[in-house]
């Protein structure tokens, strides 16, 4: 699966890793970047590190020794992908506006929290969001269709 | 003032007590049933049950009639998330969150949050006062504790007694504002000397404060 065009191997740092964090976390390290992944619980962390060959970090994502450990400031991208709202955003928070990474994405549920981190260069994905809109397209499509 | 309190479980009724006591009107928001109904019944306030760090429960709390909201959830993230929907969204003219984290005292005050409350943070400060509290008797830190004023006792033993205040070589950011010696009160310069039994009041940085009392006491922190 091809997900991205970039030409240099760029250092990537994954916050989470449960189904969403490890999966981009694959996809990255696939095609040789240097991906860091952090996640609070040991147990999260070795069945993928043996799997694909990237950084495991058990540990606390928002920390600043912790981010600090997984190289945050040589990090070109920063995926906040916790299965928390607040963790995330406090995670993106620290990246953009403490450590000025260049590209900070962070997964959202709940998009009433949007003025937290809005304004901010943070890039915020909503599976919900995107869940909806795809339905749709496949609506219209489906009409489209029978006309 | 018109208070919102988020969150917290027994900290949120001596906090609200307090507030109510002093006059303020005060508006609870809490994720337990339980405790909205308790602190209605007790304190006679409103209360929404609902999850703080969502900005619709916030909403229902009137969040933008608010004067201060303070966030009081164990989790450090979920206070900033509190702090950051009242200042952005609701305009919230105070902030204020408890942390656990005492790094994240000083990142929070970058964003959104106007004060944070540590208790570690809060313990350190009591033990090191303790620690050189020997000489020491007053002791106010100002401006998030960047800033202290405070005096020192000269005894016999201090290694700036009987010199002149030139020839102590105090650190840059301290300053001795003035000498209490018994009735008088002295105005420093230069070539004031120092005697044992003066009573010295210092302004200093926090960083400096440590090299000034040891010139001054000859006691370094154990």
């Amino acid at each position: 699966m091809k997900l991205f065009n970039r030409e240099k191997h760029e250092n990537i740092i994954i916050a989470g890793c449960g189904n969403f964090g490890t999966k981009i976390a694959s996809v990255f390290a696939a095609k040789n970047d240097n991906v860091t992944i952090i996640d609070i619980k040991e147990q999260s962390l070795p069945a993928i590190a043996n799997a694909y060959n990237y950084y495991a970090i058990e540990g606390d994502a928002t920390d600043l020794d912790t981010l600090e450990y997984a190289g945050i400031k040589t990090a070109d991208l920063l995926i906040a992908a916790t299965n928390d709202d607040n963790t995330n955003i406090m995670i993106a928070k620290i990246a953009k506006e403490y450590y000025r990474v260049n590209q900070v994405i962070t997964r959202i549920e709940d998009t009433s929290k949007e003025a937290a981190y809005n304004k901010t260069g943070i890039i915020a994905i909503c599976p919900l969001d995107l869940s909806l809109n795809e339905l749709q397209h496949i609506l219209i499509k489906e009409k489209e269709l029978i006309k | 003032m018109n208070i919102l309190i988020v969150g917290g479980e027994q900290n949120a009724y001596y906090l609200i007590k307090s507030l109510k006591a002093k006059g303020h009107e005060v508006v609870a928001v809490n994720h337990e049933h339980d405790q909205c109904q308790m602190l209605a019944d007790k304190y006679g306030i409103k209360t929404i049950c609902g999850n703080g760090s969502n900005a619709n429960t916030l909403q229902e709390a009137h969040a933008e009639k608010m004067d201060a909201v303070i966030a009081l959830y164990k989790q450090d993230a979920a206070n900033l998330i509190v702090s950051e929907l009242a200042k952005k969204q609701f305009n919230v003219k105070y902030t204020f969150a408890i942390v656990n984290d005492p790094k994240n005292a000083e990142l929070f005050q970058g964003f959104g949050v106007d004060k944070c409350v540590n208790a570690t943070l809060s313990f350190i400060e009591l033990i090191e006062q303790q620690a050189i509290a020997g000489s020491i008797k007053k002791y106010l830190p100002a401006e998030d504790c960047k800033v202290m004023i405070f005096d020192v006792l000269l005894t016999e033993k201090s290694p700036a007694a009987n010199k002149k205040l030139w020839e102590i070589g105090f650190p840059p950011q301290s300053i001795i504002t003035c000498i209490l010696r018994g009735e008088e009160i002295i105005l420093p310069q230069g070539n004031t000397i120092l005697m044992a039994g003066d009573k010295v009041v210092i302004i200093s940085s926090s960083q400096s404060r440590e090299q000034t009392i040891a010139l001054l006491t000859g006691e370094h922190k154990k």
